[in-house]
């Protein structure tokens, strides 16, 4: 299949979106809603930790994507078998995204429409997308990430009526244990989640930029979340941790010359756009990295089923949002830990104990 | 619904397969046809109404699992 | 799938390209077998003159000149090729000539463009395309004399580009006339042009035009090779060239820009375009062309820039309006009615309250009444054109709200659209299209259907190509250089600059301090 580049600009964009995807919305770590906004932080900080040393993967086997460094590393064999947990991982966190933004829609402002008939145009769009390559993903990627952020610093000015500092205190009030867990939660996701993006790196024009375009979408990124949690605690105070959509929740407060209201359709948007790339992005890496497991020579053609089996899990993926919640809480650091850290820091670590690189990088 | 999803699914199939016949990717066909058959199949499940098993409460209940484990272990 | 269609298609045009009967045949050496030939070739058509002559050092040698009546320049034929021939000859000069044409052809023609062409076929292209073509007894050959002259338009402002400040000349219908106003904007040795001959039947000229030194070339042969493929039996415009060339034939969106005017084809050139002419029509093609270029104007570079920005936003908003605004109205009249501020609802519901129709049936069917009144106005003698516009006016504006039919929104936003549509006539196609697809998914799928069709819509924009330069460029991948010309209208001095995925051989807008940019390029705009 011919090899489709996209510039390391491209790459930092695609990153913003994929970690602000589904987080914009639906944050982990609730527990610690007042200080929320400083563990993204600190999050961020860990993230980034994370995700220097997966990429030292990147630096190893420059050209290979994650799935092929596996298959080196372990064999071919052993390194199937971890690929295909990798797969397992990127179908259910698409699916997830997918499941969420429905249960958003039908909260919010479809609440007698069938699910199928928001999944259904939506599935086929991404379809499409994912068809048409990844660059076409990274260039219909770029003006969404402008509107994105623009949005979310006009909105900076249209809270500051809203806004009240002494929402913030008070801070610093959870024990060491909560802090602790809820940092690893948001490191993991949704910082953690662009362990996805070791697929797609050799697709990337100028691979000595890449490590240097991650890192930066993720503090773009995680700069954003924060000050969206910042203004979302300084509107709702302490509040806000029992909505189930905070970010949506605070818009609704805004009420400017009776004229500006209604603007949780700002971060429906912002959602909607975000999640519309990270899903696509998922399934992108799932049709990918099927047709590297399986030897294709296209993926092209693995999309359609791939996206109907997406659509089908993410009406399996929870029964309620509640339960999500739940699953966020208390499961999905682990299991995202798993995958984004623990597997990939495992295979470096293999690698390095095999030596098996040198000659390889040698060549 | 049943019936409206098996011809939505041979039209896929049917817009998909023979642009892989023409180019010889039978590797491919297999896998995507594989792929469609599970697609069919879940969707046929989900349509007619059979209780599946929820993602997600599955991690739960195994992690919830493994928690209590280590509390009575420890 | 479509390139399987496509290859089809190509293979059913070459089956239709048979080489001509006659090709590959010479001229007789007997006049009058010649002259036979012609008539047998062109019919009995009147315009075709035939004037025999008696010529020659020999007493009693005969020759003949043909030419097409209207085709060629009369006062040139008769002062400069007749006259001479019958009158002023001195049959003793030119002795290095082989024969009696090449004798004539230097001694006595006062002709300043001629050819000796001894195929027939060339000679009666020639003969098609207003040369006069001169024969003698006893020598297979002729003469093509160069003397096209026909009745032009004069040039005029082009009336679909009215511009208020700045040149107002237009193309015309003659290539020479358009090459030669564009050699009048671009003075330099640089500007190049190629012509070819397209469309078996109508053999059309079409000139390709470039500065070297500028242009990628690669970009040229891609046209070039785009251009020859083309197997037609006419060119009548410059749109049959276009849906020939273009990069997603069915794609709604143009991927070849049309101009009637010099100095913006001029611009385009200077930034590393390649601009088609097409002999016949005003209008000229440049390739490749961006979304964004739709949404310039020259009149942006005319007026200061603060106001160009101002005026180029307006275009931006008015073309959303006109895609987006019937859908956005539908959704929120039927779908979302809370977000709407209640004292803004209330007006609303009073003025809709009884109306027969779903607002979306509403929406849709005024639409295409203002469409059919728009096209039936178009074409007609201006007379005819108002009166329709007034009857559509009171048909639409006033009768149908009073009589209750229609809401007076569903008027506005009507009219709102109608009139923001022309704001952007380069996009007016897939404006029109676009907005009805949106109207559609608004009610079927509310806020929700239009948002999946804008999102659909941004991924078929990017994925579209033109001659190799992405569509969307440069916002999509951004080039914050460019940026410049796009978001705002910077001052001329500092649109130094060339668009860089297009004119990146020489970035710089002076050609004097060119740098090596070259590998500081992204993936994009790679050939």
């Amino acid at each position: 299949m011919a090899q489709e580049l996209i510039s390391p600009r491209q790459l930092t964009f695609l990153v913003i979106s994929f970690t602000i995807g589904s987080w914009i919305v639906l944050p982990s770590g609730i527990e610690a809603w007042q200080n929320l906004w400083l563990l993204i932080l600190f999050a961020l900080g860990q993230a980034l930790g994370f995700v220097y040393l997966s990429l030292f993967l990147f630096r190893r086997y420059p050209g290979k994507t994650l799935f092929a460094v596996h298959e080196f590393v372990y064999g071919p064999v052993l390194g199937k078998l971890i690929s295909l947990l990798f797969l397992w991982f990127f179908l259910q966190t698409g699916a997830g995204a997918l499941a969420v933004f429905v249960t958003l829609l039908k909260t919010t402002v479809f609440t007698d429409t069938p699910d199928l008939a928001l999944l259904l145009p939506w599935v086929i769009i991404i379809v499409y997308g994912c068809r048409r390559g990844l660059e076409v993903i990274a260039r219909s990627n770029e003006p969404l990430v402008l509107a994105t952020v623009g949005l979310i610093l006009v909105s900076v000015f249209l809270v500051l009526n809203a806004f009240k500092a002494e929402n913030l205190l008070p801070l610093f009030n959870q024990s060491l244990a909560t802090v602790f867990w809820n940092t690893l939660g948001i490191a993991v996701f949704p910082f953690g989640q662009n362990v996805l993006f070791l697929m797609l790196l050799p697709q990337v024009n100028r691979p000595q930029k890449v490590r240097g375009a991650v890192l930066r979408g993720m503090v773009v990124a995680g700069g954003l979340l924060s000050l969206l949690q910042f203004l979302a605690v300084g509107v709702l105070g302490r509040t806000g941790e029992l909505f189930v959509f905070p970010t949506i929740e605070f818009y609704r407060m805004i009420i400017i010359g009776q004229v500006l209201t209604r603007l949780e359709l700002i971060p429906l948007l912002n959602f909607l756009t975000m999640g519309f790339i990270k899903i696509m992005l998922c399934l992108y890496t799932l049709a990918v990295g099927t047709a590297q497991i399986l030897e294709l020579r296209a993926y092209r053609p693995l999309v359609l089923p791939l996206g109907i089996l997406i659509l089908v899990f993410a009406r399996q993926i929870y029964p309620s949002i509640s339960l999500h919640l739940h699953y966020i809480e208390e499961v999905q650091p682990l299991v995202s830990l798993f995958f984004c850290f623990f597997l990939p820091m495992l295979t470096l670590g293999v690698s390095f104990l095999r030596g098996g690189a040198q000659q390889e990088m040698a060549s | 619904m049943i019936v409206l999803i098996v011809v939505v699914f041979i039209g896929l199939f049917l817009y998909e397969a023979p642009g892989l016949v023409a180019k010889e990717f039978w590797r491919e066909l297999a896998v995507f046809t594989l792929l469609m058959l599970l697609g069919l199949f879940l969707s046929i499940l989900l349509a007619s109404g059979v209780e599946l098993p929820y993602v997600e409460s599955i991690w739960v209940e195994l992690f919830m699992g493994l928690r209590k484990m280590l509390a009575s272990g420890s | 799938m479509f390139t399987m269609l496509w290859r089809k298609f190509r293979r059913a045009q070459q089956r239709t390209t048979t080489p001509g009967p006659r090709a590959g045949r010479d001229l007789s050496p007997d006049l009058e077998a010649n002259l036979a030939a012609f008539k047998r070739e062109l019919g009995a058509s009147p315009d075709l003159i035939i004037r025999r002559l008696t010529l020659g050092p020999k007493p009693g040698t005969t020759g003949a000149l043909l030419f097409i009546d209207g085709l060629v320049d009369q006062q040139i034929v008769n002062r400069d090729v007749l006259s001479p021939l019958l009158h002023e000859v001195d049959w003793g000069k030119g002795q290095g000539a082989t024969d009696l044409l090449d004798q004539i052809a230097q001694n006595v023609l006062a002709v300043g463009e001629m050819q000796r062409e001894t195929e027939w076929r060339q000679v009666v292209r020639g003969l098609l395309a207003g040369d006069t073509i001169f024969l003698v007894d006893g020598q297979a050959a002729a003469l093509l004399l160069s003397t096209k002259g026909w009745e032009k338009r004069a040039i005029q402002e082009p009336e679909a580009e009215q511009i208020i400040q700045g040149p107002h000349e237009g193309f015309t219908e003659n290539l020479r006339t358009n090459t030669a106003l564009l050699r009048r904007k671009i003075s330099t040795a640089g500007l190049h042009f190629e012509e070819m001959k397209l469309g078996r039947q109508t053999q059309t000229t079409i000139a390709l035009a470039y500065v070297k030194g500028i242009v990628n070339e690669k970009l040229v042969n891609e046209v070039r090779s785009r251009l020859k493929r083309i197997k037609t039996d006419f060119i009548l415009d410059a749109n049959y060239v276009h849906e020939f060339i273009t990069d997603a034939p069915f794609s709604l969106f143009p991927t070849v820009a049309f101009t009637e005017r010099p100095d913006v084809v001029a611009a385009k050139l200077l930034e590393g375009r390649v601009a088609i002419f097409v002999d016949g029509t005003p209008l000229v093609n440049t390739v490749p062309v961006l979304l964004v270029e739709y949404f310039q104007s020259p009149d942006d570079y005319n007026f200061p820039y603060y106001y160009a920005t101002m005026i180029r936003w307006f275009r931006y908003l008015s073309f959303f309006l006109a895609v987006l605004a019937p859908g956005l109205f539908v959704a929120l009249g039927s779908y979302h009615q809370e977000l709407i501020p209640t004292p803004l609802m209330i007006t609303i519901k009073t003025a809709t309250e009884g109306t027969p129709f779903p607002l979306v049936i509403e929406v849709i069917i005024m639409g295409l009444v203002f469409e059919i009144l728009r096209e039936a106005g178009v074409r007609l003698a201006r007379p005819f054109g108002q009166t329709i516009s007034i009857v559509g006016a009171l048909v639409i504006g006033e009768a149908a709200v009073t009589a209750g039919l229609v809401g007076a929104p569903t008027i506005i936003v009507i009219a709102l659209t109608a009139i923001t549509t022309f704001v952007v006539p380069g996009l007016l196609g897939p404006g029109i299209f676009l907005r009805l697809i949106y109207t559609i998914l608004a009610g079927v799928l509310g806020a929700y259907g239009i948002l999946t069709g804008v999102l659909f819509t941004l991924l078929h924009l990017a994925s579209l190509r033109s001659f190799g330069v992405p569509y969307l460029a440069p916002l999509a991948p951004v080039v914050p250089a460019d940026l410049k010309d796009v978001l705002v209208r910077a001052p001329i001095w500092a649109l130094g600059t060339r668009p860089r995925l297009i004119g990146w051989l020489q970035p710089s807008g002076y050609a004097a301090d060119q740098e090596e940019k070259g590998g500081d390029r992204d993936g994009e705009g790679t050939w």
